[in-house]
């Protein structure tokens, strides 16, 4: 666990970027479910919420990213250029206010979904019923914390596996591309997954910078007196 | 005409909401509360629960909310409900119940209910206090511009109450709205009005085509923890339809949270002949499972039944998790049979509402059907209008055999309460009424809003009354009220004689309306204090000031006692007796006044209900 911040953050950036498709994936899980209410849809509900966790690594690498660019500019750079190589002593995680709603987020996830307890549990030595029976927990719980925060709704209303043109305005970022693409749009394809887009981001707010803030506690652990 | 500024409390017995009518609209207003530690966040309801921390539970900054600078000891609101959920001897419920249990005085600090642990307790006045401070907070919080210098003088604030409450509870309520600074003006409307205001605002013009004069409208209102019943006569004056509520139920404490406790015992009574068990604290998860599951069912009719999962008291998710499949058929069996069965009209709830405190310290009704409490307020309610003759009149226009029969059957309902989101549970009423009257089967009267009616009509009525334009449901007072007098008789060992009571208020007084007590002049001693019993009925509207009932006890509820006090006069001596008469009067605010007066000097001296004034802590 020697690993320098800024290497953390570089893998967890790849990472994200590995789980676009997961992300995706997590988000169809939790969002549609109305077809998925009988057993049958329980093998795509397993692996889809397994792959939850691409939603979490994802955003987690945003926020770190986004904390560690706007709050503690250069640290990084300076330590290197001074020091070379940077001891496991100072690796102590320094979180910056930008980075508590990662944790807030987690926390929801848990107190709602379990989804701690779901993606920590060593899932090779249970079959797929018990697993089943646990996603219908975590879909529950982590679809109502994702639906308040986030209210994700698709990108493109077209239909999956349809037919569908980009034109010269159409916007970047909301549509990747694959196949043979050319230079310039129009683009003329069939629409492989829809996308999601968050409509709101509406975390609760954090009543004191003191308090909890050095907290890295997601959920205590529970005691009966 | 200056700008109109109406706000609507909804002070549920589980949830309180909250809305705003700035102009010709209506919204809701959001309520950042906490939801964990050191955590705000919004949401469009409150839950009407207090929770005190224990010592060490909070780190310094975890209990501030966004308008104090300090953290608070206890907090109310949905992450109090949650947090408390574990720990009953730490958190308050219902405490808005509290308020009309005839022998329990409001400002007396008993809660939580005997929990030995809360050192520092609350009275049920208290926390209908702070909840209504911390809903005060949230709207000069979001609404800075229109607070600058507090709520200003000229907004009409208006809290809803059950229509059963009597004039203790609403004044206990009056006052503790002023106190938590809404305002001298704050006004009170019973929550089924408020219902019936918010349909009439979404039906638009078009309410007029949906009832006709003569029409009887029933509403239906199944809360989180009470079923409130009202009824209104729609009426025609010069071409006009005019609205009076004609009839109130009684306080019936059940409702959406019983059925997701039934269902949720059924559930593990399931789990265990499956071969399951559940903790303790897992039966808790599984009440919110229940009530997901059931709203899932209701709302997806096609869908015949439904897995559900309830997760493990530990970490191991896999291995703890426990599932079980809720079949419609179970459903159905539990909340609708079990609340909602088709009883037979005259098939009245088990057991008077006993006055003696039962395991939860409040009266909860011993008899869950729903069915048996509506027809005994349809039963009720046609003795009542019976009695008056004018009520009579509202009623048999169009149907002149309306009150021929036992019961009052009605037109057409407005539902409300988020229980009748169930479209399956409103067919239930409804067929219910026409297993009763198969030639009269009521209709419903569509567009209601189950969750959030009575919070939208609070605020619509503010507006409507500030700008006197709209509909007004012409209410009065809802019941008579009764002064007891101790019987004259010689005393007979072993013999109680029946307490006689005078009527001193009518049921449908008007604002504004004053009557006077003529047949008794009470002769009232100067620095001491005179206490009477004091009685009220909803189902006696024939009843006029001056109207002896010979045994109060069995004809009549009893109410929070009465007192009349007449300061010592300096310069006369203490003990001196004033002759005075008893007067009434519904004020502008809509809350009964009684008074005394001495006949010859018009000197006035009020009455007040005998709960003590709040001692600031």
């Amino acid at each position: 666990m020697n690993t320098a911040k800024k290497d953390t953050n570089k893998g967890l950036v790849t990472i994200s970027f590995c789980m676009a498709l997961p992300l995706t994936a997590i988000l169809a899980f939790l969002v549609v479910t109305e077809k998925n209410c009988s057993s049958q849809g329980s093998g795509l509900a397993i692996g889809a919420t397994v792959l939850a966790g691409g939603l979490l690594l994802v955003l987690l690498a945003a926020i770190m990213k986004k904390g560690n660019s706007s709050d503690e500019p250069g640290i990084d750079d300076e330590r290197q250029q001074t020091n070379g190589t940077i001891s496991s002593q100072t690796a102590i995680p320094q979180r910056s206010s930008e980075q508590k709603p990662a944790l807030m987020l987690l926390t929801l996830l848990q107190e709602k979904g379990r989804f701690i307890d779901f993606l920590m549990e060593d899932i090779d030595q249970y079959p797929n019923e018990r697993v089943g029976a646990a996603a219908r927990v975590v879909h529950q719980g982590c679809r109502e914390v994702v639906r308040t925060v986030f209210d994700p709704v698709p990108v493109s209303d077209t239909k999956e596996k349809s037919a569908i043109t980009l034109d010269e305005n159409y916007a970047s970022e909301e549509y990747a591309l694959s196949g043979s693409v050319g230079q310039k749009p129009p683009f003329s394809g069939k629409l492989l997954h829809r996308g999601w887009r968050a409509q709101s981001m509406k975390l609760p707010s954090h009543t004191s910078e003191s308090g909890r803030s050095d907290s890295m506690v997601i959920v205590p652990a529970k005691v009966e007196v | 005409m200056g700008s109109v500024l109406s706000i609507g409390i909804d002070l549920g017995t589980s949830n309180c909401a909250l809305s705003v009518s700035t102009g010709d609209s209506v919204e809701m207003v959001t309520i950042p509360q906490m939801t964990g530690p050191g955590r705000i966040d919004e949401a469009t309801t409150f839950a009407s629960a207090v929770y005190f921390p224990y010592e060490n539970q909070f780190r310094a900054g975890d209990l501030k909310l966004p308008w104090k600078s300090e953290d608070v000891s206890y907090f109310a609101g949905n992450y109090a409900r949650e947090a408390g959920a574990g720990i009953p001897d730490r958190l308050i419920t219902s405490a808005k119940s509290w308020l009309c249990q005839g022998a329990i005085d409001p400002a007396d600090r008993f809660l939580p209910w005997e929990s030995p642990l809360v050192s520092a307790k609350l009275s049920p006045r208290e926390v209908t206090r702070h909840l209504l401070s911390h809903l005060l907070h949230v709207f000069r919080y979001r609404y800075p511009d229109l607070c600058e210098n507090g709520i200003p003088d000229d907004t009409q604030v208006v809290v809803t109450v059950p229509a059963s409450f009597d004039e203790a509870a609403r004044t206990v309520t009056a006052q503790a709205a002023i106190d938590a600074g809404w305002g001298p003006a704050t006004i009170l409307l019973e929550e089924p009005q408020a219902a019936f205001y918010s349909w009439l605002d979404r039906a638009d013009t078009r309410w007029r085509s949906m009832v006709a004069p003569g029409e009887v409208v029933l509403i239906c209102d199944v809360g989180g923890g009470t079923t409130d019943f009202s009824l209104i006569a729609v009426g025609e004056n010069d071409g006009n339809l005019e609205l009076d509520r004609i009839s109130v139920g009684r306080h019936v404490l059940l409702g959406g949270d019983n059925m997701d406790l039934a269902l949720a015992y059924a559930l593990r009574a399931k789990l265990e002949s499956e071969g399951e068990t559940l903790e303790e604290s897992q039966f808790r998860t599984l009440i919110h499972t229940a009530r997901n599951a059931k709203e899932t069912l209701f709302g997806k009719e096609n869908l015949q039944k439904l897995t559900l999962s309830v997760a493990s008291s530990g970490s191991d998710l896999f291995a703890g998790t426990v599932s079980t499949v809720l079949e419609r058929d179970l459903l159905d069996t539990i909340i609708g049979d079990g609340f909602f069965p088709l009883t037979a009209i005259d098939d009245l709830p088990a057991g008077k509402k006993s006055t003696g405190l039962q395991e939860f310290g409040l009266s909860y009704e011993s008899d869950p059907v729903i069915s048996k409490h509506l027809a005994q307020f349809l039963t009720s309610s046609c003795s009542n209008v019976r009695s008056s003759r004018i009520l009579s009149s509202l009623v048999t226009k169009t149907s002149p055999l309306r009150l021929d029969g036992s019961w009052i059957c009605p037109d057409a309902i407005v539902f409300n309460g988020g229980v009748f989101k169930a479209a399956s549970l409103r067919r239930r009423v409804l067929d219910l009424l026409a297993s009763w009257a198969p030639d009269h089967a009521p209709r419903e009267l569509p567009g209601a809003d189950f969750d959030l009616a009575v919070a939208r009509g609070a605020a619509l009525y503010g507006r409507i009354k500030q700008t006197r334009q709209g509909i007004r449901i012409r209410a009065g007072v809802s019941r008579s009220y009764y002064i007891g007098l101790e019987a004259s008789a010689p005393a007979i060992p072993g013999y109680k004689p029946p307490v006689k009571a005078l009527c001193v208020a009518e049921q449908g007084m008007e604002e504004g309306e004053e009557r006077v007590l003529e047949q008794k002049t009470f002769g009232l001693a100067t620095g001491a204090k005179a206490t009477f019993r004091f009685f009220s009925s909803a189902t006696r509207a024939g009843d006029t000031v001056g109207t002896i009932i010979q045994n109060a006890e069995r004809e009549l509820e009893e109410s929070t006692a009465i007192e009349m006090h007449i300061p010592a006069e300096s310069g006369k001596e203490p003990g001196y007796l004033i002759p005075v008469q008893l007067h009434s009067m519904l004020t502008e605010l809509g809350m009964l006044r009684l008074w005394v007066q001495h006949t010859a000097s018009g000197k006035q001296w009020e009455v007040t209900f005998n709960v003590r004034s709040e001692q600031e802590s």
